[in-house]
């Protein structure tokens, strides 16, 4: 059937092309974005507290970033000709940076993950026998020098890897704001504001996830949670969520004091069709609330009981994890839900449960990172330098 | 090697740099594969696919090709509103439907009997030219006393010939 509509549309404008599929790769290489940089502080620039994590950061940003091309491909009608644009990239579009960002940084994150855990691997084929023998001495690619001369080269290639990484990870994401904030003649993305937006956000995003998973796999490991990792990534967080949302306010309230004729549709937008997803998640709930919490969290530290302070990072980044995918969703099904006349609007756009870019394919495409970090972790324990006590890296 | 060298322990170090110079290379090679022949030839993109296009056979062959063999609807097509409105764009493309060589049915045309396909076109929209004819379908269907069916239309209207 075909979408209400109301006002002046142009028949191009009555179908959103760009799904859920859309929403949601901007969401991982966030998420990819916010790790990578959790471990960088350690791995670059030496922050301790950052310790217990930074095998672990390093290794979530590897399984996300391993999937963050999935979305695309479920999103093209012909996957197959995915291929053409890494090829023979036409470099008159953003799109076409995607090949070379995304194995650029791919390649430097397998480098520095091998770096990081090469006495593991080495480690594992000593004690191993048969295929598994095998398999992890090629990893170590056949040297197997866990001397610590030789670990201290580790060290420092695996910071100069981190320190490369960091502007890659912003590059690449950065890049898929690009792509909104370049789309000239959709105002509610044209602005240059939308590439550090996307920027800001990804640490958001990336380091709540962080909270979540370190303390689910403490639980589950029966290890204990950190206080001065959870204090440390708490204040981070509160300090991009606030950067975040004070430029995602920023841009909203350009808009709504140049009063141009954009924000007829957008102001319209915002309290209307998009009044759930902005004003209750992105603002209030996915805002104001961690906002607070995480206030709280950084502010009483001294005060803080752990089980609290556990507690109220986890609402808070559970919260923020929701706001930055509501912002995601705001920003690219928002952005078509009004006619490029500035004049009409079609009706809201609801994922089915079951379409090829629906809810199912969604959940099982977020799915698939976590089941990659499990096996990692089976693979090369990404805690056991705590469970040993000495350095990692 | 000198035991004594301090590059005894980089060995790790060198070989992952063949690794990284291997995956590289291969990434190169990689692509020169894909990379089609004639790309590039006249512009961004491969020169072959002009050639390919202009070869394949055409599949819509435009209202007199039903003529041979639904004379009475092409004829009151031709002669009503939808004049203008090609056969194959409600129905089909004729080479999934009629061979017209030896006049032999292929397959069954599609029919879309149903009020989206009006719609399409006539659905109520502002920046459609308010010279076309286009009906908000509710308010229309009220009007003409008709309940909101699945084929509403074709009660009233032959699609073939509107009035
Ligand atoms: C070579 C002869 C031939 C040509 C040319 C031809 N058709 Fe047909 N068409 C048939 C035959 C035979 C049938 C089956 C008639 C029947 O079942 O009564 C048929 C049936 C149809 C039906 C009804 C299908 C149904 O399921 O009820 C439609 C619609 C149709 N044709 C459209 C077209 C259109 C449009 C064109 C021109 C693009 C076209 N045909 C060209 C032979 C032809
Ligand atoms: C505006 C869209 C439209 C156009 C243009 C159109 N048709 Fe149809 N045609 C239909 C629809 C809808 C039906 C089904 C009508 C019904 O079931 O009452 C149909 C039915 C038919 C049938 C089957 C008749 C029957 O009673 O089963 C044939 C044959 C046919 N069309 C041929 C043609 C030919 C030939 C042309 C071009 C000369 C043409 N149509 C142009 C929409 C169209
Ligand atoms: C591909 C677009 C298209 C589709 C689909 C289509 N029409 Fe039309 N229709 C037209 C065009 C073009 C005209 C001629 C308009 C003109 O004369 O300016 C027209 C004219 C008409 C008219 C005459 C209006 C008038 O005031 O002259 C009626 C009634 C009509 N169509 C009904 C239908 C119905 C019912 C259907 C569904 C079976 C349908 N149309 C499907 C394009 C379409
Ligand atoms: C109960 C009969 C009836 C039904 C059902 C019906 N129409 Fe009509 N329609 C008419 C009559 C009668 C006219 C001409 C009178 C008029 O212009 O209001 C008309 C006129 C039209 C026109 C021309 C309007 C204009 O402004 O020139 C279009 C387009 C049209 N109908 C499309 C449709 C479509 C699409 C449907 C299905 C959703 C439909 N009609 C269902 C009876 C009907």
């Amino acid at each position: 059937m075909f979408p209400e509509l109301t006002g002046f549309l142009f028949p191009n404008d009555v179908h959103i092309h760009w799904s859920l599929m859309i929403v949601l790769y901007p969401y991982i290489t966030g998420l990819v974005a916010g790790a990578f940089l959790v471990s960088s502080l350690y791995h670059v620039f030496g922050r301790d507290e950052f310790k217990p994590l930074g095998r672990f950061a390093l290794a979530t940003a590897l399984c996300f970033l391993a999937v963050a091309g999935l979305p695309l491909l479920n999103h093209l009608g012909h996957p197959e000709r995915a291929i053409n644009i890494v090829v023979t990239p036409n470099f008159t579009s953003a799109m076409a940076g995607f090949g070379i960002l995304y194995a650029s940084y791919f390649i430097i994150l397998l480098f520095e993950v091998w770096f990081v855990f090469r006495v593991d691997i080495i480690e594992t084929a000593a004690r191993s026998r048969g295929f598994k023998r095998r398999l992890f001495s090629i990893l170590a690619l056949g040297v197997y020098d866990v001397s610590p001369q030789s670990q201290a080269v580790d060290k420092r290639i695996t910071r100069i890897l981190a320190a490369i990484g960091i502007p890659m990870a912003c590059l690449l994401h950065g890049y898929v704001g690009f792509l909104f904030g370049a789309v000239k003649a959709n105002p509610w993305w044209s602005t240059p504001l939308m590439p550090v937006i996307f920027l800001f956000s990804a640490m958001v995003s990336g380091i709540a996830l962080l909270i979540v998973l370190y303390q689910i796999a403490m639980k589950l490991k029966g290890m204990a949670i950190d206080r001065y990792a959870i204090a440390a990534m708490s204040r981070w967080l509160w300090l991009f969520m606030i950067m975040s949302l004070t430029l995602e306010l920023l841009e909203i309230m350009m808009l709504a004091y140049e009063r141009a004729e954009e924000w007829e549709v957008i102001g319209h937008l915002l309290t209307h069709q998009l009044s759930f997803s902005f004003i209750s998640l992105q603002m209030i709930g996915g805002g104001l609330v961690p906002l607070i919490l995480l206030g709280i969290v950084v502010l009483m530290d001294r005060y803080m009981d752990d089980r609290i302070r556990n507690t109220l990072s986890m609402v808070a980044s559970l919260l923020l994890l929701l706001q930055v995918l509501s912002m995601r969703w705001n920003v690219v099904i928002g952005g078509q839900m009004f006619s490029k006349s500035m004049r009409g609007f079609r009706e809201a756009y609801v994922p089915g449960m079951f379409e090829k870019e629906g809810i199912l394919a969604a959940a099982l495409i977020l799915f698939i990172p976590f089941v990659l970090l499990v096996i990692f972790e089976r693979v090369l324990p990404t805690f056991r330098h705590l469970e040993r006590g000495d350095d990692p890296a | 090697m000198d035991p004594e060298s301090p590059l005894i322990h980089t060995k790790h170090v060198f070989r992952a740099a063949i690794l990284l110079l291997a995956v590289i290379g291969s990434l190169l090679l990689g692509r020169s594969l894909f990379v089609p022949d004639t790309w590039g030839e006249f512009g961004w993109y491969r020169g072959a696919a002009v050639a390919e296009h202009r070869a394949r056979p055409v599949r819509h062959l435009g209202d007199e090709s039903c003529a041979m063999c639904h004379d009475a609807e092409f004829a009151e097509h031709a002669a009503g509103v939808h004049a203008a409105v090609r056969c194959e764009l409600c129905h089909g493309p004729l080479v999934l439907h009629a061979n017209l060589e030896d006049g032999e049915k292929i397959a069954d045309m599609p029919v879309r009997r149903s009020r989206e396909l009006c719609e399409l076109c006539h659905r109520k929209l502002d920046a459609r030219p308010a010279s076309f004819p286009q009906i908000d379908v509710r308010e229309h269907l009220t009007e003409q006393g008709a309940d909101l069916t699945p084929d509403a239309c074709f009660d009233c209207h032959d699609p073939h010939s509107p009035y």
